[in-house]
């Protein structure tokens, strides 16, 4: 969960994601954009991710990131 | 030998005979087990031109040297024949409790052979071996004969049926296990069938020879606690395989109506949080796994049970036909499970059904009056039943997408949307030729599991056709497999990230023998290049033709959905051929050359 503080928003990709953070798991990030618009920023390709959760709730990626979100991201990897 | 049970245990039901030899150490040393036994014993015992349904077909179920050890996934094992769907090569790939139980009664491989005047059960309890009368267990669903087999002989007992549907001649029959989980494609349950083999009971108590105990103890935990401290198990465990549906209809992927489109407007109550909260009661393993994909469900609308849908099920039974209500979809599952039929064929013959009707090319006269349409439950589960019996319009779907098509013409091939024969599993490649060669050159037909390249198409460019893109396929096809030829389970590989090279030091504490997964890419070749030969040898005038996709991925794109209006170009279709059999040294006919064979190891095979 949110390892800085509850008004923090974090992102933390999960596996092969973290390569668009630098290596780094939880990053912060601003709220009140989409988690779509938070892709295009960083320059993750949302095609290759498959899930999202807010606060361990799976959401799409039209959702609005709220202060204090703990955003968490996961590639698809090799299927079945 | 240290990592196998030791023997090989042939069954001829005509003389209701059984030999034991062992496990041959050369075989172990360029096979290895599991899908690499099945694919050696197959090309070398089987004599050429056997009609899949005679006597003279083979089926061999093979573990690999990992299964029934504690090393994560070694649960799985391979069932091989010729395959009455295609005329070529199968190979069932299945998860649950038996490989284990077989390993214990100190046998890696069981080949059956020959026929049986009547329906028999084989029953195998460490030495003890039997053929058993099955006139009771005859026409029983799966689930019935297989409660009836634990009932008479114990629940430590596991077992393998088949269903009405392999009885009756179904060409993409299946064989059940551990109440759902399946050897699905390509019709093994249907040669059993007509071999009237109805079911297979294993428990055994023996130990499995290790090479060295202390490093076994050692990499099976550390691979182990790699799944433990993965960040995906938890979304994995929860979600399963479903995990992808709602990538797939993002991307346009999903399989929707027949392959038309590759997006479906009812998708998102087919994705995995709703199956979730909706029907999920809980979650389910093979044996030795720490991140459990099954998900046993319970369908409150029709008071029944199944373990399952999983992807390929949800998309080929349900977007595919039309349906966006997942205990509509999930019980299409259970009928198939308890009857005896692979889904993802099921729900490519029912597709091509509907689309044929829409287009006039079937009618009322030939559907035994029924009005097929997308959308229509009650359609999906009559026509699965006529499968399963082959009952009027049913017998015709039985044969598969390709015969079916050839048997009626007016076109009909044109919506059979299928490779060598077999019904492509679920995912819409209209714009995703990595995924497209994939399916192109599976070595058992359309089959996604050997090479699932489709997010590589995402990464690098859906529509780009270089000669990376075929090399990754390549690399696929050789490496993914071998989790097959291990009996072990490639999810935690696939879905957590467990560093693969964390199995080399398990495998080889286990067997005793070094082998990098270099080493092992070239067994993966090696078996590869064999199915390939096999192929040819069974099919007269086997070239290129047979590794052309469904036309609808290069002459129809899709009207709706992400990929609306995409689509492969022909010449591209041709182009990735040609490098793909370039890079793997085989002609422009896709057969390979002499060279390659001998270096591969394969010199015994040059004609």
């Amino acid at each position: 969960m949110n390892l800085l503080n509850n008004k923090t928003t974090i992102l933390h990709p999960i596996g092969l994601l973290r390569q668009y953070t630098k290596g780094i798991s939880d990053i912060e990030i601003e709220p009140d954009q989409t988690v779509d618009d938070l892709f295009q920023k960083l320059g993750i390709p949302s095609q290759i991710v498959a899930l999202v959760l807010a606060n361990k709730t799976v959401v799409p990626k039209v959702y609005k990131i709220r202060q204090g979100d703990y955003i968490e991201i996961m590639a698809v990897l090799g299927g079945g | 030998m240290d990592g196998y049970g030791g023997s090989i245990l042939r069954v001829n039901l005509t003389n209701q005979s059984f030999t034991k030899t062992p496990t041959p150490e050369e075989m172990a040393r360029n096979y290895i087990g599991g899908r690499g036994f099945g694919a050696y014993l197959l090309y070398k015992e089987l004599k050429k031109g056997v009609n899949p349904l005679d006597p003279e077909n083979k089926v061999i179920i093979s573990s690999g040297p990992i299964s029934g050890l504690m090393i994560p996934g070694a649960g799985k094992m391979d069932w091989t024949t010729k395959s009455p769907l295609t005329g070529g090569y199968a190979s069932a790939s299945l998860g649950g409790m038996l490989t284990a139980e077989l390993k214990y009664a100190g046998i890696d491989t069981i080949i059956v052979e020959g026929a049986s005047i009547k329906p028999v059960y084989l029953f195998i309890e460490n030495n003890t071996i039997e053929l058993k009368d099955a006139a009771d267990l005859w026409g029983k669903g799966t689930f019935e004969c297989e409660k009836m087999l634990k009932e008479r002989h114990g629940e430590e007992f596991q077992i393998a049926v088949i269903g009405p549907a392999g009885e009756n001649g179904v060409l993409y029959a299946h064989v059940n296990h551990d109440f759902g989980r399946q050897a699905g494609r390509g019709g093994v349950g249907t040669v059993l069938g007509a071999k009237r083999l109805k079911a297979i009971v294993i428990r055994g108590t023996k130990s499995i020879p290790v090479a060295d105990l202390e490093a076994y103890k050692k990499s099976g935990m550390s691979l182990y606690k790699a799944c433990k401290d993965a960040e995906g198990l938890k979304p994995w465990q929860t979600y399963g395989t479903t995990i992808v549906v709602s990538w797939c209809d993002e991307v346009g992927a999903l399989p929707t109506r027949n392959f038309s489109a590759g997006s479906f407007e009812g998708g998102k109550t087919l994705y995995g949080p709703v199956m979730r909260e909706q029907i999920v009661v809980t979650d389910k393993g093979c044996f030795g796994c720490p991140s459990p994909c099954g998900k046993y469900s319970y369908m409150k609308r029709y008071d029944t049970r199944v373990e399952g849908p999983e992807y390929e099920t949800i998309g080929m039974l349900g977007s595919n036909l039309g349906l966006p209500d997942i205990q509509d979809v999930a019980e299409a599952n259970r009928l198939c499970d308890d009857l005896g039929i692979d889904t993802i064929s099921t729900g490519g013959v029912i597709s091509w059904a509907i689309e044929c009707f829409q287009r006039g090319i079937l009618t009322t006269d030939d559907t035994d009056g029924l009005i097929l349409k997308y959308g229509d439950p009650n359609i999906v589960f009559s026509l699965i039943r006529k499968i399963a019996g082959k009952e009027g319009f049913g017998a015709l779907l039985a044969l598969g997408t390709k015969k079916a098509s050839q048997k009626i013409g007016k076109g009909s091939d044109r919506y059979a949307i299928q490779v060598k024969g077999m019904e492509q599993s679920a995912y819409a490649t209209h714009n995703a030729t990595a995924m497209l060669l994939a399916y192109m050159t599976c070595d058992v037909g359309a089959h996604h599991n050997r090479a699932w390249a489709i997010t590589y198409d995402l990464a690098v460019g859906r529509d780009k056709v270089v000669p990376e893109k075929v090399a990754k396929v390549i690399w696929f096809q050789n490496f993914r497999p071998m989790f097959d030829v291990l009996g072990a389970c490639r999810l935690q590989w696939v879905e957590l990230s467990i560093e693969r090279d964390l199995y080399c030091p398990a495998l080889e504490a286990i067997t005793g023998v070094n082998r990098s997964w270099k080493d092992l890419e070239k067994v993966g070749a090696r078996i590869w290049n064999l199915t390939r030969l096999f192929w040819i040898r069974e099919n007269e005038g086997f070239d290129r033709k047979w590794d052309m996709p469904a036309r609808r991925f290069y002459e129809d794109a899709p009207e709706s959905g992400t990929t609306k209006g995409q689509i492969t170009k022909p010449e591209d279709v041709q182009k990735l051929l040609d490098m793909y059999y370039e890079q793997r040294g085989w002609d422009t006919n896709g057969i390979p050359k002499k060279e390659t064979l001998i270096e591969l190891g394969l010199g015994e095979f040059v004609e």
